[in-house]
């Protein structure tokens, strides 16, 4: 099952060609950038007006492209034009925006991504959230960098778009639809060469971690499908057409081939050969694989759903995302059912250990529910453990709600939990509202065990066994995420004491921010991070190439730092404070009781002198906000479109 | 597994050895289970010998010495071949063993010369030899080097020895209470390596025990394990046991390193894994 090099090449070498043909239709990125307009670049976004159903391109400053890129960093700075002050995550004013990159749409593997940039209703501040494939190499050919949706459709709506405009068709039929079936009706309406996105039922009644879903894929933190199903929007279809042009395409695709090579090498063989399933097993020896909503950092049942007996018993085969050499979507069959649906790290956390589940047929039948109904599976594990939490310490009886019917292990009472919420029925409205929400909402010290940072669920990684990534999930833009922050590499790093706090981590956790930032605004995908030796230089080569621009490493490294500061700019604006950056009350009162973790713990105090030294290798103040020199630094005003 | 021996100089059993905190045969015959799927123990009528889990022939034959045991197990191993060992090697190196083995193939014997001697408690033997051994028995030429004058026997030289066995532990064995004192002191670090991901897939299993000479290096005992899991080899490790940057190694779970002077300790479990941990 493990795709050598040689296999890779042949099977691969024509793949390029025949998706970005099949999906992008003529090689645009083949012809040289027309006009004023840099190359992989439009220069211009679309805005839908959902409300008085008319629609605009707007040029884009050829200088915010350049400081921004693309992907969650651009999407950051035109929310903070776009989105007023203050705004309603689920109202009207809030704007949705599918951002894309400069890098889509060529022949660079792992490119075919775009990014979901909204005010979160999860959070209450800024969420960018990727998705890829077919479907992000379509949005490249509607015509623009950036559409921006705003508004609310008085009826339930799709658009169809293409490179010339929008049109706006009654999506009354689709309402109440899965996302991949709504998908496949407007697939056989329009052509095989359309691509939609769509929400499910999760997203339509405006569950807080609903997600997007195309092409098997979904933008799923952040609870942007339920901003979408606030805009009665179900569904984007695109018309496949071309890309913008490279300025050097002749280098583009030598730059591509290396890059293809390399994704085909060691660097990549995990994702290949068991995806990040195969985390689970590492993880919990470990001891940072969260168990039982956090109480434990190992889990007994953990051998039945490594990555490694799925793939022995199970595995049917290994998909891969469009323009995609690396192929890491590992899709298992149900010993019980017979279906098979894709499992990842993630998923396989939150409806497993994090709820006491050990049978993989009960995680897979939960993964394929998520799927279905448009639910985040991490928030939607992370919820439904705490609820199960509150359960078990009668904290819902005290609050008056009906018995939950649910407990640690109970996959079954899992799956309905999933249906209920999506449903928003009985207990599953509560819960459609987020652990934070509905701590709050059932009181009692329940707040207590919502493992959450800003209202976001936490991710696999437990902070107390990796404490460089505690400081990453802590200070997170969008909340508690292991794409933003990839500080758990450096707890994986030699010279790095996993188990203790020290002031390096402020720096640590900074420069891997850093480092996904400029991936998440090119776009890369971040499975290839091991094939570059310097990402900043391998990527300003890619820019260069694609852009025509004299980007520099340098020049990308400020970027980088730039998009971190974007999208904390935008959060200080929607009132964040200091208190917002830190971790769940368990984290920092209870120490782990298994494994190589036992007795381990990590004080308020650490966190603070780690955050603290955060803030300083950003260049914040010690509150954390923003100082007048960075924003100078980093010419956030001129970004911002704000007067200095 | 030869295990009938008088050991009169010894003056004591030497399967009953107290080494490495389990009696010798014990810690003999595991070696043989990392090389080979089955391994047989050839004792003396009577004799009391530890529990392996292994088959326990009976020779009967205790003062005919080892060639009556290679007649033993070549009868009732019920394999085409053995490897015949006797249970004062307490470094058998697994890889030797798979690798005189292989070397075998095609041959009535394999039998290694390390330091200009044969050594015929150290060699396979092919049941196709069965008669010349009855009639060396019968002739009372017990010797068994005598077995390397009747067949086509395929000598495995000290530059193919080091490839599966760079110390020449194998070679490593006791006869006398001053050997077994020196040897005790010599045990080498026995480390395990723990693999995820693709270096368990590879392998085809999740643990991988290797011995490491003193002073035991992380660079020796990646090296012992290219050596014990070839299929690592390639991907994951280079023949030296030099890991590709992709992967590191964790020292119990607590610290991560690719510093292959690392000092181990014996008892270490060392996590071998994709340098990609996490998303």
């Amino acid at each position: 099952m493990i795709a050598g090099n040689e296999e890779g090449r042949a099977a691969l070498a024509s793949l390029f060609e025949d998706r970005l043909t099949r999906a992008g239709g003529p090689l645009g990125w083949r012809s040289a950038p027309a006009g004023e307009v840099p190359g992989g670049y439009w220069g211009r976004l679309l805005h839908v007006d959902l409300a008085r159903r008319r629609w605009e391109f707007l040029p884009l400053e050829e200088q915010l492209l350049r400081r921004t890129i693309g992907g969650g960093s651009l999407g950051a700075a035109l929310l903070h034009r776009w989105c007023p002050a203050g705004a309603d995550p689920l109202g009207p004013e809030n704007p949705l925006l599918l951002v894309t990159s400069p890098l889509l749409g060529t022949p660079l593997t792992t490119t075919a991504k775009y990014t979901v940039v909204t005010k979160s209703p999860l959070t209450g501040f800024i969420t960018d959230s990727l998705s890829s494939s077919f479907f992000a190499l379509a949005l490249k050919g509607c015509g623009a960098d950036a559409v921006v949706l705003t508004g609310r459709a008085s009826q339930p709506t799709w658009l169809e778009l293409d490179g010339s405009g929008v049109r706006f068709h009654d999506a009354r039929a689709l309402w109440g639809r899965p996302a991949g079936e709504a998908a496949r009706t407007l697939r056989d309406r329009l052509g095989r060469r359309v691509r939609v996105a769509a929400i499910g039922p999760a997203g339509e009644r405006l569950v807080r971690f609903a997600t997007i879903s195309n092409d098997r894929r979904h933008a799923g933190r952040g609870g942007v499908g339920a901003v979408m199903g606030s805009k009665n929007l179900k569904a984007v279809a695109v018309h496949s057409g071309p890309v913008p042009g490279a300025a050097d395409p002749q280098a583009l695709l030598e730059i591509a081939a290396r890059v293809r090579e390399r994704s085909l090498g060691p660097a990549t063989l995990k994702y290949r050969s068991l995806g990040t399933t195969a985390n689970v097993a590492l993880f919990n020896r470990l001891a940072a694989l969260p168990s039982y909503n956090f109480r434990r950092s190992t889990f007994d049942g953990a051998e039945r759903l490594t990555g490694e007996t799925l793939a022995a018993e199970r595995r049917v085969k290994r998909l891969s995302c469009a323009g995609c050499t690396v192929g890491c979507e590992h899709v298992f069959k149900s010993a019980k059912t017979g279906g098979a649906g894709r499992l990842e790290y993630e998923t396989l956390f939150a409806l497993g250990p994090l709820l006491g589940v050990s049978d993989p047929d009960a995680v897979l039948q939960s993964a394929q529910l998520c799927d279905l109904l448009g639910l985040d599976t991490i928030s939607a594990g992370g919820t439904i453990a705490w609820a199960l939490e509150a359960e078990e310490k009668g904290l819902f009886a005290r609050a008056g709600f009906a018995p939950l019917q649910a407990r640690f292990g109970d996959g079954e009472g899992v799956a309905r939990l999933l249906t209920s919420i999506a449903e928003r029925r009985g207990v599953g409205d509560l819960l459609a509202e987020g652990s934070l929400r509905a701590a709050r909402t059932v009181g009692g010290g329940s707040e207590h065990y919502a493992m959450q940072v800003k209202g976001m669920e936490l991710p696999g990684y437990e902070p107390r066994s990796l404490q460089t990534m505690a400081v990453g999930l802590a200070v997170g833009s969008r909340g508690a995420c292991h794409n933003r922050s990839g500080a758990y590499e450096a707890d994986f790093s030699p010279g790095v004491d996993r188990l203790r706090a020290d002031e390096t981590r402020g720096r640590l956790a900074a420069e891997s921010e850093d480092r996904s930032s400029l991936m998440d605004s090119l776009v890369l995908c971040k499975f290839l991070r091991h094939c570059f030796e310097d990402v900043y230089e391998q990527g300003a080569e890619m820019m260069r190439a694609v852009t025509g621009w004299d980007v520099t490493p340098a020049e990308l490294r400020t970027t980088a730092e730039r998009a971190t500061s974007l999208k904390k700019a935008f959060n200080l604006r929607e009132g964040w404070t200091p208190a917002d950056d830190t971790l769940p009350e368990r984290i920092l009162t209870e120490s782990l009781p298994s494994g190589v973790a036992a007795g381990v713990s990590l004080t308020r105090e650490d966190l603070r002198m780690m955050i603290d030294a955060y803030y300083e290798a950003r260049g914040w103040a010690k509150d954390g906000t923003i100082t007048p020199a960075t924003r100078q630094r980093l010419d956030l005003a001129g970004v911002l479109g704000e007067s200095s | 597994m030869l295990a009938g021996g008088l050991s009169s100089r010894m003056q004591r059993p030497k399967a009953w050895l107290p080494f490495g905190g389990q009696p010798l045969l014990v810690r003999v015959v595991e070696a043989l289970r990392r090389a080979f799927e089955h391994v047989v123990v050839v004792g003396a009528e009577g004799q009391d010998l530890p529990f392996t889990g292994a088959t326990v022939l009976r020779d009967g034959l205790a003062a005919r010495g080892p060639l009556a045991g290679i007649q033993a197990a070549l009868i009732g191993a019920g394999t085409p071949a053995v490897f015949a060992v006797s249970c004062d090697a307490p470094f058998l190196q697994p890889a030797l063993a798979r690798h005189m083995a292989h070397l075998a193939e095609g041959h009535d014997a394999a039998v290694p010369r390390w330091q200009d001697r044969l050594h015929p408690l150290l060699a396979v033997y092919s049941t196709r030899l069965l008669p010349a051994v009855s009639r060396l028995l019968k002739e009372d030429r017990l010797r068994p080097v005598f077995l390397l004058d009747e067949g086509d026997v395929r000598i495995v030289e000290e530059d193919e020895i080091l490839a599966a066995d760079p110390h020449g532990l194998s070679f490593c064995n006791m006869n006398s209470p001053d050997e077994y004192a020196a040897a005790v002191e010599a045990i080498p670090v026995r480390v395990t390596f723990e693999l995820f991901g693709p270096p368990r897939l590879l392998a085809g299993g999740s643990e991988v025990a290797v011995d490491v000479p003193r002073p035991a290096l992380l660079g020796s005992a990646l090296a012992a394990l290219a050596r014990e899991a070839p299929a690592l080899v390639g991907s994951v490790l280079d023949v030296h046991g030099i890991p590709s940057p992709a992967y590191l190694v964790s020292v119990n779970g607590r610290e991560f390193t690719v510093d292959r002077g690392r000092t181990l300790a014996d008892g270490d479990r060392l996590l071998l894994l994709s340098a990609s941990a996490g998303g």
